[in-house]
């Protein structure tokens, strides 16, 4: 087994070296504070005003939600309008020198999926690129005999090996990225996750691209795609939602150069870097999005890669409910470890990344959690008639909460059927349109988030991967 | 298929579309405020009805959506503005502000297009011919509804053809939005995005498509259209208590009415010029194998024929912002030959020969009963009308009792009250005399009434008691006629009388 480089064998680095960095303490003294002061305040004003703070509330709502949609619209259209992805050409992909691609790291963090390692070990093994410049370490936890017993039954190609990771708290994928990375050989590395199917000349273009790009571009984010998107409703709502997020957000964010919330896999990275930063935040599980953050808070910018991952859509609705309140645990998390201290995120992001970074790791959240709010309100209003709630709405804002339930909402479920148009979903187009209900399931994950982040907030809700099987042929 | 998903970086074209637009709304208002007088009676209406939207008043959202004759975008596109004045209260704002932004924004567009299909510098004779129209000046600067109307035919022309063209879901989306803001700005303009979706279903069904393209691209396309119009549905159930309450007034305009409605064949040396051009640009098309060309010659002469059809039936009327886009989109079908000629030059000094030929047609004198002809007063006019008429009808009501109420029926009603009418005046859309007399019990009331001409026709006062104008009803007296106006006085109703 390679030995962990010298003051890097520490998993846990980030939440000791620079606590501040780290989820490990979820609430600051000062935000304890802050939090507990406010609500107090409100609490207050409340049982004296009801109606007046049911109108802040409202008021500052719709802006919200006004602003919300009309940033969405903003980079959607940036995201059309301008080339923001890395493209390597083919040709110069084929030119590269075998003999001087750099050592590459891949790092594969697998718990308790025995019948997701044969597959993954074939993908990787179809990579194109050398095996005696492949690093693959499958990182598996000691105690997970299932998927340790299923590795020693394969034969592993050259440049793969197991590396064990030591129980201990907390047990995250981020933990065990962190003993790969202190033991990988490469010069560059990656993350893919047990069921991912990156295509093959994947790694060569990473390598072209980090050639291309000036140093201060420490990682690359491939676009990610669902192989299972028509398995069920679910998977296509899933793959509507990825289409969306992928095609009409991302490459608007990458063509300002702002900071980009990374996705859990496929991200590449230059291994120094990424040393640098101190690997990722073990206590955070959102790992890939805090990182995102802090590369951009270091100077360092991250880059879309012109390549796909395909990787499987969670099919089975409680374990994506699971999935998406980990997502949304984890941007609470991060949204709270980088506003700790605002002034200095402000400073150290700058004013438009600083938005950006309110909007869609805060804003989301926010949104998500107050939409049951407004929709039981809509209820209320159209079903029973109950005039009182025009209290709530004075002239403008009634104005603007009406433009935000119809415009914004159809804006929201017309840029998901674009999203599905652009990467040739043509199918999944009418699905996209019956968005809603899956709105009222990301919300219901919002909420068990927020309850989660009190009760657990190290909690790994492990997604189960292998419910799709592939039509059989002929 | 071609995708437009990538284009070259750092390309400053939205941004510099955006400042020529901001400038030329610029300049346009200012020369618009110098001519407020100037401002269209569509214009006085859509400011008043958006300032009572700002003042959440229950007139405001059933002047919103409750009549196709006045479809709510133009209405609801005025709500930033509406805070700073309307019409009524201190100046034309809302309106100029709209109709210079709208009117901006389609030159660009035009520009742009064409500059992307080769036209070179024939795009300036063609933009200055559309700048320079009587009408496009008229409607821009009296805060009209027509440059919102032509940006939206241009958006989705231009998308319709490049969509035909390239296949890109840019243009796509550019079609369907051009689509949902006509359906949502202009009642005459729906059959003409009807043609535009009958063409496009034409050319799914014979154009090559991967599988299941042919239906989302319809989803893309046709989608907010039909949002708008489903939420005009909505809105009229809501607040009207019925979803087709704002198309009951077409249903009973086709009644036969002694009033003025426009001739059968009113059309001008433009519309005929227009629609020769577009014809002819989508023969040439057709003989070269270009299906955009054929595409858009056949979109760009639809205007004119769909013209007839409704005037025919008596829904048409001036100036009608169907007959408006006719001339910048038959130069659009003509500029289109420009994409891929094998003699650019040529080609190009035909765009703009067609463009100083319909800007002949243009300035020519136009025949007095066309339907370009302006409809009714200005706001000067109305301005005036409320000025002298307001008072002398509020002393004269009252003179017979300090408790008196006049109700003031239609959107005409509105411009004529303006956003702050005297205590005395009460605007309604939707009159009903024993709601009336149970809200105001104890008052003396009196109806005002226009004549039905035009548009005027369709107000709900005249689909609920037809005839009222002429004959009154068994719950009027006749009072008195002020111009085009009528003032009855409300009584209990009178068995045998005049039924409505």
């Amino acid at each position: 087994m390679t030995q962990p480089a010298p003051g890097l064998d520490d998993p846990l680095a980030l939440s000791r070296a620079a606590p501040e960095w780290s989820a490990k303490t979820p609430l600051t003294r000062a935000q304890s504070a802050t939090a507990v002061i406010a609500s107090i305040a409100l609490i207050a004003t409340a049982a004296l005003r009801p109606w007046a703070v049911g109108r802040a509330f409202v008021f500052a709502a719709t802006v919200f939600y006004l602003l919300f949609t009309l940033y969405k619209l903003a980079l959607a259209r940036l995201s059309v309008a301008r080339a923001a992805e890395i493209r390597i050409a083919p040709g110069e992909v084929a030119a590269l020198d075998p003999a001087s691609l750099p050592v590459y790291s891949v790092l594969v963090p697998m718990y308790r999926e025995p019948e997701s390692l044969p597959g993954l070990v074939a993908a990787l093994a179809a990579m194109d690129y050398p095996a005696d410049r492949l690093d693959v370490q499958l990182l598996l936890e000691e105690d997970d005999a299932a998927t340790r017993a299923a590795a020693d039954a394969l034969t592993l190609p050259a440049g793969f090996r197991v590396t064990l990771v030591p129980p201990s708290f907390p047990r995250t994928k981020p933990k065990a990225c962190n003993v790969g990375l202190a033991r990988a050989r490469g010069a560059l590395l990656t993350i893919y996750d047990a069921e991912d199917r990156p295509e093959p000349d994947q790694l060569r273009k990473a390598v072209a691209a980090f050639r291309r790009l000036p140093e201060d571009v420490v990682c690359l984010q491939c676009k990610l795609n669902f192989y299972n998107p028509r398995q069920n409703l679910l998977t296509r709502w899933f793959a509507a939602e990825y289409a969306s997020w992928f095609d009409l957000s991302l490459p608007g964010l990458s063509s300002l150069g702002g900071m980009i919330p990374l996705g859990g896999t496929s991200n590449h990275f230059r291994a120094d870097a990424l040393r640098e930063l101190l690997g990722w935040d073990a206590y955070n599980v959102t790992e890939d999005c805090d990182l995102g953050i802090r590369i951009r808070r270091r100077g360092g910018r991250t880059r879309i890669l012109d390549s796909t991952t395909w990787e499987e859509a969670c099919a089975s609705l409680p374990y994506w409910i699971r999935q998406r309140t980990r997502w949304l645990k984890g941007y609470i998390q991060t949204w709270l470890v980088h506003m700790r201290r605002p002034l200095r995120l402000w400073r150290e992001l700058g004013t438009a990344d600083f938005v950006h970074f309110q909007v869609l790791i805060g804003g989301i959240v926010l949104s998500l959690l107050m939409n049951p709010v407004f929709w039981a309100m809509a209820v209320a209003w159209f079903g029973f008639r109950r005039t009182e709630l025009m209290e709530l709405f004075p002239g403008p804002v009634f104005l603007m909460s009406a433009f935000c339930l119809f415009a914004g909402n159809f804006t929201f479920l017309y840029l998901g059927a674009i999203g599905c148009y652009r990467r040739r979903y043509y199918d999944l187009v009418k699905y996209a349109l019956a968005a809603p209900v899956y709105w009222v399931l990301m919300s219901y994950s919002a909420w068990r988030a927020f309850g989660q982040f009190f009760s657990n907030p190290f909690h790994w809700e492990k997604t189960r991967h292998g419910l799709f099987r592939a039509p059989p042929a002929g | 298929m071609a995708s437009s998903a990538h284009r070259p970086p750092g390309s400053p074209g939205a941004g510099r579309a955006l400042l020529a637009t901001a400038a030329l709304a610029a300049l346009f208002f200012v020369i618009g405020l110098g001519r407020a007088d100037r401002l269209s009676a569509d214009g006085v209406v859509y400011d008043v009805v958006a300032r009572h939207l700002w003042l959440n008043t229950t007139i405001g959202r059933q002047a919103l959506v409750g009549a196709a004759v006045w479809p709510p975008l133009p209405a609801l596109l005025r709500l930033p503005a509406a805070p700073f004045g309307s019409a009524g209260d201190v100046g034309p704002y809302p309106s100029l502000l709209l109709s210079v932004i709208a009117g901006a924004a389609a030159l660009v567009l035009l520009w742009r297009a064409l500059g992307r299909w080769g036209a070179g510098w024939a795009r300036a004779p063609v933009v200055l011919a559309v700048a320079a129209h009587p009408f496009f000046l008229a409607e821009l600067l009296g805060g009209g509804v027509g440059p919102l109307v032509l940006c939206g035919a241009l958006l989705a022309a231009v998308g319709m053809a490049d969509w035909v063209a390239d296949r890109s879901l840019r243009a796509l989306v550019r079609l369907a939005a051009g689509a949902a803001l006509l359906t949502g700005s202009s009642l005459d303009l729906i059959p003409w995005v009807a043609a535009l979706f009958a063409l496009l279903l034409l050319d799914l069904a014979f154009g090559r498509f991967a599988r299941g393209q042919r239906g989302a691209a319809l989803w893309l396309a046709m989608l907010p259209a039909a949002g708008v119009a489903g939420l005009w549905f909505l809105a009229n159930w809501l607040i009207m208590g019925d979803p087709g309450y704002f198309v009951r007034g077409l249903r009973s305009h086709v009644a036969p009415s002694p009033f003025p409605r426009p001739a059968p064949f009113p059309f001008s040396p433009l519309d005929a010029a227009a629609a020769s051009l577009a014809l002819g640009a989508a023969a040439v098309a057709a003989v070269r194998g270009r299906r955009a060309g054929v595409f858009l010659g056949l979109l760009s002469a639809a205007p004119p024929a769909i013209a007839f059809a409704l005037a025919a039936r008596g829904v048409l009327w001036s100036p009608p912002p169907l007959l408006y886009i006719a001339g910048p989109l038959a130069l659009l079908a003509v500029a289109g030959h420009a994409r891929g000629a094998r003699r650019p030059g040529a080609a190009r000094a035909f765009v703009a020969a067609a463009a100083l030929t319909l800007t002949a047609a243009a300035v020519a004198r136009l025949p007095e009963r066309s339907l370009h002809a302006p409809e009714r007063a200005t706001f000067t006019a109305l301005a005036d009308q409320r000025g002298r008429w307001l008072p002398r009808i509020e002393a004269r009501v009252r003179a017979r009792s300090p408790f008196s109420k006049v109700f003031v029926a239609g959107y005409d009603g509105l411009a004529l009250l303006g956003a702050r009418p005297p205590d005395t005046f009460v605007p309604t859309l939707d009159f009903d005399f024993a709601a009336a007399e149970r809200d105001y019990a104890g008052n003396r009331l009196y109806l005002l009434v226009r004549r039905p001409e035009l548009r005027g026709a369709l107000d709900a006062i005249h689909w609920k008691y037809p005839r009222i104008y002429e004959l009154g009803s068994r719950h009027t007296l006749y009072d008195s006629d002020w111009g085009d106006w009528r003032l009855f006085e409300i009584v209990q109703p009178r068995p045998g009388g005049p039924r409505p």
